[in-house]
């Protein structure tokens, strides 16, 4: 009756190395060596090693799927979480603050070299697409100081100056730089 | 005349900082894990 006992409990070890094929080889053994002591054990303190006996100790260790699903571990849940589709919002961070300060009054504190600053800024940071970099670029060089430079040109231009005329010498003439208006 | 083209750069400078500032919360940044 060993023998038949014997089979059984080889089967039993047979399927769970099966069902451990997918493990690494010592770790494998590993399992398998463990299940085999506890069948050892269990198997010493049967009164009678009759099949059935031997069939209910095999139950009570478990399917060999089930112990290998065990050894797996959970289920992975946390690794479903596919970490390549994480999207990070992206900060205003002292790059693109400065940029967008420079751009904008850089030319007023610094002519012209803090506004290229400010244009470095704007093409360094990743904060924009290109067609975003290049209207900040090219839609008001300078930024403020470049209306702001053009309006105290044409006020002080457009100052008049006392110009005796020989022609008619009491009047005088108001001459303009800028387009007079 | 002069006026009103130094009013449109300054309106037009502004404008396009703004629209940068608020462009760059919206621009989603894909980063490999």
């Amino acid at each position: 009756m060993s023998t038949r006992a014997d089979e059984l409990i080889n089967e039993y070890l047979d399927r769970l190395e099966e069902e451990l094929a997918d493990f690494p080889s010592t770790r494998r053994r590993e399992l398998v060596q463990e299940i085999s002591a506890h069948i050892a054990e269990a198997r010493a303190s049967l009164e009678n090693e009759d099949e059935a006996s031997i069939r209910n100790l095999l139950d009570r260790m478990g399917d060999p799927a089930d112990i290998a699903a065990e050894a797996a571990g959970p289920p992975p849940a946390e690794a479903s979480r596919r970490p390549e589709a994480i999207v990070q919002e992206p900060r205003a961070g002292a790059i693109e603050i400065g940029a967008l300060v420079l751009l904008l009054i850089g030319g007023l504190v610094l002519p012209v070299i803090g506004w290229i600053v400010g244009v470095v800024l704007l093409w360094v940071s990743s904060a924009w697409t290109l067609p975003q970099k290049l209207l900040g670029t090219l839609v008001v060089p300078g930024g403020l100081a470049l209306p702001i430079g053009l309006g105290v040109l044409a006020t002080s231009s457009a100052t008049c100056v006392q110009v005796p005329l020989p022609a008619t010498p009491n009047a005088m003439a108001c001459s303009s730089g800028g387009s007079g208006g | 005349m002069g006026s009103i083209l130094v009013i449109l750069l300054a309106v037009a400078s502004v404008a396009t900082v703004a629209y940068l500032a608020r462009r760059m919360n919206r621009n989603a940044v894909a980063v490999p894990a």
